[in-house]
């Protein structure tokens, strides 16, 4: 009897099962229906888009499919699936090539730049000092200013404690994230964490449970924690312009809740879904938004968080090298 | 205190010629279904005095997919290290033989279009309790060892993907109870003893990690939420296989053990799946040990 349980074990390793993922084949068509199920099954906007933009992802396969042929070039099929992808308007989408990148960047390319680093330059100096990444000085009106134009650099908590200790003095502070692109969510919660003095609500964030459209974890809070290390608490403006993505758009977001601290610009450029990448049988990387993120409300910031106060950079200011909204800033600040 | 001891050269008397087409019907059987084992010197050891470790190394092939990083499957090379140590206890009258097996092994695997690498490491430890089911009678056959028993594996590790943006990496850790089968058969060849072993490994139930189908690590690490990420397996989530298939021989003064190995390591949980093959070619030292100090001393 023992043996023929062996046995039985033996032969029930038979109905051994293989774990797989369907497979497509690196033609033309299979690369576009590789890309069409990645996004299908895996991008977290397609309700909110649909209802905002009218996006309907079936109907998208059935535009773009008849467009492919599998004797088209790389470079053709590379277009076409760009194309297909400019539908989705995110700008965290994006194909990777070995010859190009797809991108739909239209969040800021179709709006005023509302800043220039030319003009930023005059009121650098020479005399600025550099900490991780951060530009900062004390304007002549006894203002500080702080300038991130990234939150890819890894900022540290000493960093963050020697900028705001040297700038103490001022009446207060300008924070310049335009043109921030984004970066760690990390370092931008890093560097909000020092204008809030207690626990504080600033959003909520979810992440797909299968591969349906609708297919949702609950919303989990997320919160600012004030630092133990220096905190800022005196007024503060925040700069934004429509370069304000993805973890800058979360910074703003942050800010925001802040006391003492008020947006002044253009509207964000949004970006609130974390993205995630995947790939096609061509080698090619695909770049898409994986989890939404929500303000405290639970609204969508897809597509950006309106200003306090919408300033735009003025020609005429800038061709004499005055930056409005610094200007702006200042004059909110009492500096001016 | 330990001594060697190298008694497989010592018993060739022991074995006898013939008998052999039943257990090559067996070892086909085996072979059918992609077994192969390592089975340990049960006949010859005397209880709960003689150890066997082997020390092994291996090189082969790997295939690996992990659908939380990429829909497609990576292929390339594995390194493998394994250790075994066996010996027979004084339980149920010394038909209880326990085993110790840890493993650590990594491999570097590309996508067919070559733009892109995994790297993919793994490191477990099992411990199994074996029951020695004498088979001679049955199949008529001498010299053929068959044993069977539970087995607990702790294993962690995880897959890299180089290219990836907030999805760069998944770690896999978990806990599983095995149904674990050693069949070993010592033969003669022109008087050159051999010693044949097998062993296949199925987990049954156990926990595995893994983030939920589009969970970021920045949500369960970041922001502390783990709801999820621990998930109770079953053969039918977790189908994975481990056979290896051994042959011992001596060399000179030792004893050589030259290894095939293929491993079915697979989890599909939380709308997730992964899998990751490996063909091994391994060789090994065998020692046997004797045991003389602790309360095992007679």
């Amino acid at each position: 009897m023992k043996l023929k349980s062996i046995l039985i074990f033996f032969v029930c390793t038979l109905f051994f099962s293989c774990v797989e993922e369907e497979q497509f084949d690196n033609s033309a068509k299979g690369n576009f229906e590789a890309l069409w199920k990645v996004l299908d099954e895996h991008y977290c906007f397609f309700d909110y888009k649909k209802e905002v933009i009218g996006l309907d992802w079936s109907e998208i396969h059935d535009k773009y499919a008849v467009r492919i042929s599998n004797n088209m070039t790389n470079a053709q099929l590379f277009e076409v699936l760009c194309d297909m992808l400019s539908e989705l308007q995110d700008g965290h989408v994006n194909l990777y090539a070995a010859h190009d990148v797809g991108r739909n960047w239209s969040w800021y390319e179709n709006y005023p730049a509302n800043f220039s680093s030319d003009v930023q330059k005059k009121y650098l100096g020479n005399d600025y000092m550099i900490a991780s990444g951060i530009k900062y000085k004390i304007l002549d009106d006894n203002i500080g200013y702080i300038f991130i134009e990234s939150f890819s650099d890894g900022i540290g908590d000493g960093n963050l404690s020697q900028v705001l200790s040297d700038l103490a003095i001022c009446n207060g502070v300008i924070v310049d994230v335009r043109d921030n692109g984004g970066g760690n969510i990390t370092t931008s919660q890093k560097v909000a964490n020092r204008f809030c003095n207690e626990k504080k609500l600033v959003g909520y964030i979810c992440h797909k449970t299968g591969k349906g459209h609708s297919d949702f974890s609950e919303l989990k809070p997320m919160y600012l924690e004030p630092s133990d290390g220096v905190r800022w608490q005196k007024k503060a403006v925040v700069l934004t312009n429509r370069q304000c993505y993805s973890a800058t758009n979360s910074f703003v977001n942050e800010m925001r809740y802040c006391p003492n601290v008020t947006i002044v610009g253009d509207k964000t450029g949004g970006g609130s879904g974390l993205p995630f990448s995947s790939e096609l049988p061509k080698g090619w990387s695909i770049r898409f938004s994986a989890c939404p993120m929500f303000d405290a409300e639970k609204k969508q910031i897809e597509f950006g968080i309106e200003p306090d106060n919408y300033v735009d950079m003025r020609s005429e200011d800038a061709l004499r090298g005055i930056d409005t909204l610094i200007e702006y800033a200042r004059n909110m600040l009492g500096g001016k | 205190m330990l001594q060697s001891k190298n008694n497989i050269i010592n018993n060739r008397k022991n074995f006898r010629g013939g008998e052999h087409v039943n257990v090559c019907l067996l070892l086909m059987l085996f072979w059918l279904v992609h077994f192969a084992g390592m089975a340990q010197d049960s006949i010859a050891l005397k209880p709960n005095k003689i150890v066997e470790s082997t020390f092994s190394a291996g090189v082969g092939s790997s295939n690996v997919l992990d659908t939380y990083l990429s829909p497609l499957k990576y292929k390339g090379t594995e390194l493998r290290l394994q250790y075994d140590r066996f010996r027979l206890t004084k339980m149920m009258g010394g038909k209880v033989g326990v085993q110790y097996q840890y493993s650590l092994f990594a491999s570097n695997v590309k996508n067919d279009a070559k733009t892109a690498e995994e790297w993919a490491g793994m490191a477990y430890a099992a411990l199994g309790y074996f029951y020695n089911a004498d088979s001679r009678d049955v199949f008529g056959v001498k010299n053929l060892s068959v044993m069977y028993g539970p087995q607990a594996e702790f294993g962690f590790g995880g897959v890299y993907n180089d290219r990836n943006s907030n999805n760069p990496a998944n770690a896999k850790v978990y806990l599983d109870l095995k149904a674990s089968t050693m069949v070993k058969y010592k033969l003669e060849i022109l008087n050159y003893p051999l010693s044949l072993s097998n062993q296949i490994s199925v987990p049954l139930v156990g926990l595995a990690f893994s983030p939920e189908y589009q969970q970021s690590y920045y949500e369960i690490f970041g922001l502390g939420y783990y709801g999820g990420v621990v998930n109770p397996t079953t053969f039918m989530s977790r189908p994975s296989l481990r056979n290896q298939f051994s042959v011992d021989f001596p060399l000179s003064n030792s004893l050589i053990r030259i290894s095939y190995l293929f491993e079915a390591d697979q989890l599909k949980v939380n709308n997730l799946k992964f899998h990751s093959y490996s063909n091994i070619f391994m060789i090994g030292y065998v020692k046997h040990l004797f045991r003389l100090r602790g309360k095992y001393k007679n």
